[in-house]
C-alpha cells in the first residue's frame, strides 16, 4: 500500500483547491522568494539548539526512521534532532537544502515504546510525503496580511484532514493499532502507560461515550479539544479505528465507505451549517449574523463602507 | 470583516445594526434549545475565526465573544483557544 492510496481524500481535494487560491500562492510566491535568497536557517538552527540523531548515536531510532523512510517511500535524506524537554512532542520541517528535518523532544524518545516512535515518525513524514507545507497555515493565519475568513475556515477545515492523513501515514508506519493508541494517550495525557492497560476498542468505546453525553442539551463538558490542532483529538482516534477497518489497513470496508465515514465523523467541526436547509442550521445562521455584526461594531462600529 | 464573509451587498444601510444586535440574546436561545453542544462550539469557533481573521480581537470584541459563549455553556478557554490557538500542523 503506498503513501498515496492511503491519503484521505478530503485532504488531497482540499489541498488542490487551497493550493490554487491567489492568497496561498502570494504567500508561497513570498516564501520562494525568502529562500532564493538563501537558506531559511532551520538546519543552522537546529544543529544550534538541538543534537543531531546520528546511526552511531542512535542506531534504533535511525533504523526505525529507516524503516519509516521506506515504508512511506520518501526521497531526500532526513536528518533526525532531539531537544530537551519534558513535553512530549515531534515536528517535520519544510526541507531545506534538499534535506529534510525531524525534532523530537527528549521525553518523546524516552517515554514511547519503539511502535509508538514508529507511529510519531510516520505521522511527521506524512506531513512531508502529503506536501502539506505547500499550504503554508501559519504565515496564512498569522502573517500580517490576514486572509478572508472564508479562507481562514477553509484552511481549518484542511488542516483538520491534513492530520487525518498523516495520522493514516503514521498507523501506515506502526503497523499495530494498540500502539497508535498508546501513543496518542501519551500524547494527550502526557502520562507514560506503565501502570495503565487499555486498547483502542476500549479507548474508542470512551469516545463514543462522550460524544454521546454532549448530543444531550446542557449535558457534559464540550469536546473544546476537537477544534485544536494539538496532537489528541477523539475525532482522529475514531478516524484512525475506521481506517483499521478499511481495506486500506487490514480491514474488509471500501476506501470509499472510509472516507463517506471519516467525512460524516469530521462535519461536526465544518461550517455546513451556513448552507443547511435545516431549522437548527438557520439558527446557527442567524446567531452567526447578528453575533458577527455585534463583534464587528464592537471597537469602532460599522461603517457604510 | 462583515463584507469579507457575507458579500459585498449584505450590509445594506436598511439594517438596523442596535435592533440587530438585541436580538443575540433570543438567538442564543434559539441555539441552546435546537443545537447540540458540539454545534454551538462551532458557531462560536466560527466567530472567533472572523473575528481573528480582520486582525487584532479587541478587548471590547472578545468580551462579545465571551457573552454568546456564556449563553451557549461554553468555557472561556474555548474562546482562548479558538483565538490565541496556534494554528500550524503538529
Amino acid at each position: 500500500m503506498s503513501a498515496a492510496s492511503i491519503r484521505c481524500a478530503n485532504d488531497l481535494a482540499l489541498y488542490e483547491k487551497l493550493k490554487q487560491h491567489v492568497d496561498v500562492v502570494r504567500v508561497n510566491q513570498q516564501i520562494a522568494r525568502h529562500e532564493a535568497e538563501g537558506p531559511s536557517g532551520v538546519r543552522r538552527n537546529l544543529l544550534a539548539t538541538s543534537v543531531r540523531l546520528t546511526k552511531t548515536m542512535a542506531p534504533d531510532i535511525a533504523q526505525m526512521a529507516g524503516e519509516c523512510i521506506a515504508q512511506l517511500d520518501v526521497k531526500l535524506p532526513v536528518e533526525l534532532f532531539v531537544y530537551s524537554s519534558p513535553q512530549f512532542n515531534a515536528a517535520c520541517f519544510k526541507p531545506e537544502d534538499e534535506r529534510l528535518y525531524i525534532m523530537f523532544s527528549s521525553s518523546l524518545l524516552e517515554g514511547f515504546t519503539k511502535a509508538e516512535l514508529k507511529f510519531v515518525m510516520g505521522h511527521e513524514l506524512g506531513h512531508h510525503v502529503y506536501d502539506h507545507h505547500a499550504i503554508p497555515i501559519g504565515y496564512l493565519l498569522r502573517g500580517q496580511a490576514r486572509p478572508d475568513p472564508k479562507l481562514a475556515l477553509e484552511l481549518f477545515a484542511w488542516s483538520r484532514y491534513a492530520e487525518i492523513s498523516a495520522d493514516r501515514a503514521g498507523a501506515h508506519c506502526a503497523q499495530d493499532m494498540d500502539a497508535v493508541a498508546h501513543a496518542l494517550f501519551k500524547l494527550s495525557s502526557g502520562l507514560t502507560t506503565k501502570v495503565v492497560e487499555f486498547s483502542l476498542d476500549d479507548f474508542v468505546a470512551q469516545v463514543d461515550d462522550m460524544q454521546q453525553v454532549d448530543q444531550q442539551p446542557g449535558q457534559g463538558a464540550p469536546q473544546s479539544d476537537w477544534f485544536s490542532t494539538h496532537p489528541f483529538s477523539p475525532l482522529r482516534v475514531k478516524a484512525l479505528k475506521l481506517f483499521e477497518q478499511s481495506e486500506l489497513y487490514h480491514g474488509n470496508g471500501s476506501k470509499q465507505q472510509l472516507e463517506l465515514r471519516v467525512q460524516s465523523l469530521l462535519s461536526l467541526m465544518e461550517p455546513s451549517y451556513l448552507e443547511a436547509k435545516t431549522d437548527t442550521a438557520e439558527a446557527m445562521r442567524r446567531l452567526l449574523f447578528a453575533a458577527l455584526v455585534a463583534v464587528a461594531d464592537a471597537t469602532n462600529g460599522i461603517s457604510e463602507q | 470583516m462583515f463584507a469579507n464573509f457575507f458579500g459585498k451587498y449584505a450590509f445594506s444601510d436598511k439594517l438596523d445594526i442596535e435592533k440587530l444586535k438585541a436580538t443575540v440574546q433570543r438567538r442564543i436561545k434559539e441555539v441552546r434549545e435546537k443545537a447540540s453542544p458540539t454545534q454551538a462550539m462551532q458557531v462560536v469557533h466560527d466567530l472567533c475565526t472572523m473575528a481573528r481573521a480582520s486582525g487584532h480581537v479587541s478587548a471590547a470584541e472578545r468580551s462579545i465573544l465571551e457573552t454568546v459563549a456564556q449563553g451557549l455553556d461554553i468555557p472561556s478557554a474555548f474562546i482562548c483557544q479558538s483565538v490565541d490557538g496556534d494554528a500550524d500542523l503538529d
